[in-house]
């Protein structure tokens, strides 16, 4: 059935479950999956066998002011048969009632694109959410859109510079490529993602798009703020579902991010930069949605569809001959365990990832990076360079070797250990140090002004590291500085000549 | 996480390991009996032999011997570095070694006694013209080659002193190493016995008797060097263990913890999926 024929049709709600509204249509009329429907909750239609309207002719007055009168988008995504169709709440359902009006849009939801949008803040449906100025939109794109084709993408991996001394050498991210910030609750995620966004959008000075997906409203304020400071909000679109909205536009709003970095790769022909924070909480809003949607659980309680959903909108951030985008997302890993279906079916998506470990957080250095768990396709001699993999690779071998002699230090101390050993370990914890770095972000709680460091000078400092010329210099002068140098300052400031 | 069965592998690798530890302490609780025993033994003899040696020296007034005569200036000194053969002993003999290391920097000759010093002679890159081990055969054999070793290099001018580097016992749980000048014999070394002396008549000469004496002296300082040492090291390793022991029980405590509690996730999560999977059923 085309769109044109269900442009106008009207239906009714016929039942509420939460977040879940069946509403029936005609055999003409019934809408496709995915279309938006427009429903005008607390108009008090007078044809509604409502609560409200059902107390207000009984003359009880319920307290309070009536509920204010808005609307409601829903998105149809099952056929349940006898014309009717399950769709999804994109809002509160609350002051729905059954019987209640409900218009198809023709189409699904849309959101803007385009230049217009640089600068704004949005929601899931595309409406301006900081301020009431119309957005001078290029076009209206649907956020349902099918991934580039096989002819479209475009495979040349290059190393994409963040100026985070461990990101860098342990796992360089890629130009147009995907990335992965894993860790569990408290290890630094968003404090990293705003970091990398500083970084980056300040450095690269092109188009970012930045999704919150329900994480804390206060960091979507706080990321708002500190980017008009700084003045990169000129060149980023902001969109958020947070934690405070119902599942639906969880499981959505990712798309509408995605839909908006898409415009500018495919229409500008430009590198652009997509965040997506928390994208863990889509897979979580997803399994709600099934839940709800009366879907039989699978494993560990998620949605059957996991995998299905997660490719439809992984598959969409990639590179194409016209441009590309550079997609870094924050992944929560519930109770730490990597195992985890949306973790495990996120890795394989993603091209570079970053593991935030809490045993390293516990240490008291951050970013709380773990060495030996991140992981970059691109950390190959062939793209990287071979000083770079050489030093990537020792220092993972040093790393490696302490981790190894770990219980034997705990069990008989490290004076047990042969001289090289000790030598390793040593090395081992100065580099380990060597990875935290004071972060322009988090300038006001350390009080350390930020630093970043190009990749040339952290591959140089690391392998000094390595080759054992620091191996005087005591290990608090490695903690939070810079390069090399500053290391070097540090030790001579404690009195070790270095 | 680590699932339960590696939890497992690792608690079974500490117990092993715990294990070994106890039965080490267990022997080291015996040994250092013994070590000390022999110490105690070796006392009297040594005492009375320090206290001749004295008694001599002021007899025969001056006397030309080697001994008492400062080595040649240009030489490097002569260290005997008296370590352990063995480990497991916490930082005994690290912290012996490092005690002799500021010898290095005068580019010293290096005697070792125990099989840990030798190794750490090596590292350095110094060679070590000889070497034995510190319990290996009859202590005194070995203390006698180490004095005829260092007594013909001191004579040759080949070293300019002879230091011994050793670990004093203190008490069990404490072992301090300690570094002093055997030879040349210098004058406040003398001083040492007090309180009333018999007169000994020396024949044929009290010189004659000293030029004899004097060797033992050396033999008898590094032989009880080498019984102190042993007993040191046996109770430097029965305070490793005990604290090894210890520390690998409460890693076996952690551990076990964490497994239990992997081991119930696990089981909560199947049941979980058991019952939601009945419930979907019925539903």
């Amino acid at each position: 059935m085309p769109a044109t024929a269900t442009q106008k049709a009207t239906g009714k709600v016929v039942q509420v479950l939460g977040n879940v509204v069946d509403v029936e249509f005609t055999a003409e009329t019934l809408p496709l999956i995915n279309t938006a429907l427009l429903v005008h909750v607390g108009s008090g239609d007078g044809k509604a066998n409502g609560q409200a309207s059902a107390a207000a002719a009984a003359g009880i007055e319920l307290g309070g002011t009536a509920m204010q009168a808005r609307d409601l988008i829903l998105e149809v995504q099952d056929e349940l048969g006898n014309n009717q169709v399950r769709c999804l709440a994109m809002g509160s359902t609350d002051g729905l009632v059954r019987g209640q009006a409900v218009t198809s849009t023709g189409g699904p939801i849309t959101v803007p694109v385009g230049e217009g949008t640089l600068g704004r803040i949005f929601n899931v449906l595309g409406k301006a959410i900081d301020s009431d100025a119309p957005v001078k939109a290029a076009a209206y794109w649907p956020i349902h859109r099918d991934p580039p084709n096989f002819q479209a993408q475009d495979p040349t991996p290059k190393i994409f510079e963040t100026g985070i001394k461990v990101v860098d050498l342990m796992a360089p991210y890629t130009r147009g490529g995907k990335v992965g910030l894993f860790g569990g609750a408290g290890v630094g995620k968003t404090v990293l993602i705003q970091e990398l966004i500083r970084n980056i959008a300040q450095v690269h000075k092109g188009f970012s798009v930045f999704t919150g997906v329900g994480e804390r409203t206060r960091e979507g304020n706080d990321l708002w703020l500190e980017m008009k400071e700084s003045g990169v909000i000129s060149q980023t679109t902001l969109v958020f579902g947070q934690m405070d909205e119902p599942p639906g536009v969880r499981f959505r709003v990712g798309l509408a991010g995605v839909t908006m970095a898409e415009y500018f790769r495919d229409e500008k022909g430009a590198d652009v930069l997509l965040f997506i924070d928390n994208i863990f909480r889509f897979m979580q809003a997803g399994s709600e949605v099934s839940a709800l949607m009366g879907r039989m659980p699978s494993a560990v309680g998620y949605q059957p569809t996991l995998a299905t959903e997660m490719g439809r909108i992984e598959e969409r951030i990639t590179s194409t001959h016209k441009g590309s985008i550079t997609a870094v997302q924050a992944v929560y890993v519930p109770a730490d365990d990597y195992t985890d279906p949306a973790v495990a079916t996120t890795f394989s998506h993603l091209d570079a990832t970053t593991a935030l470990s809490r045993p390293i957080s516990e240490l008291g250095i951050y970013p709380a990076v773990d060495p030996l768990a991140s992981s970059s396709r691109i950390l190959d001699p062939q793209i990287v360079g071979d000083e770079h993999y050489r030093v990537a690779r020792g220092v993972q071998e040093t790393l490696q070797r302490y981790r190894d002699l770990q219980d034997i230090i705990a069990i008989l101390g490290v004076e047990e250990l042969s001289e090289d050993d000790r030598v390793a370990v040593g090395r081992a914890r100065r580099l380990q140090r060597l990875f935290s770095q004071p972060f322009y972000v988090a300038e006001q709680f350390t009080g350390r002004p930020g630093k970043y460091v190009k990749i040339e000078d952290t591959i140089a400092s690391f392998k000094e590291v390595l080759e054992g010329k620091l191996d005087h210099v005591p290990e608090q002068a490695f903690f939070y500085v810079g390069g090399i140098d500053e290391v070097k300052a540090a030790a001579e400031k404690l009195g070790v000549k270095v | 996480m680590p699932t339960v069965r590696d939890l497992r592998d690792r608690i079974k690798s500490l117990k092993n390991t715990q294990q070994i530890t106890k039965a080490m302490k267990q022997v080291a609780a015996a040994k250092i009996r013994r070590a000390e025993i022999a110490q105690r033994q070796a006392r009297p003899y040594a005492e009375t032999m320090f206290a001749m040696l004295h008694d001599l020296m002021e007899a025969a007034g001056s006397i030309d011997h080697p001994f008492l005569r400062p080595g040649s200036s240009t030489a490097p000194k002569g260290v005997i570095l008296m370590t352990a053969d063995k480990g497991l002993a916490g930082a005994f003999n690290s912290n012996i070694i490092r005690h002799a290391e500021p010898y290095r920097s005068g580019g010293a000759r290096w005697y070792s006694v125990g099989t840990k010093g030798r190794n750490a002679t090596r590292r350095w890159g110094a060679e070590t013209p000889f070497a034995v081990a510190l319990s290996a055969g009859p202590k005194l054999d070995a203390a006698r080659q180490v004095a005829a070793k260092v007594t013909d290099d001191f004579v040759a001018g080949n070293i300019s002193e002879i230091v011994l580097v050793q670990s004093k016992l203190v008490s069990t749980m404490t072992q301090r190493p300690l570094s002093r000048t055997l030879v040349p014999i210098v004058a406040e070394e003398r001083e040492r016995a007090t309180g009333p002396r018999a007169v000994v008549e020396f024949a044929p000469s009290p010189e004659a008797v000293l030029k004899l004496l004097l060797p033992k002296y050396l033999e008898f300082a590094i032989f009880s060097a080498m019984l102190e040492t042993d007993a040191a090291f046996y109770a430097a390793q029965l305070v490793a263990m005990t604290n090894a022991t210890e520390n690998a029980g409460k890693l076996i405590d952690e551990l076990t913890m964490q497994m239990n509690k992997a081991r119930q996730a696990a089981i909560t999560k199947e049941l979980l999926e058991i019952v939601s999977g009945a419930e979907a059923l019925v539903g």
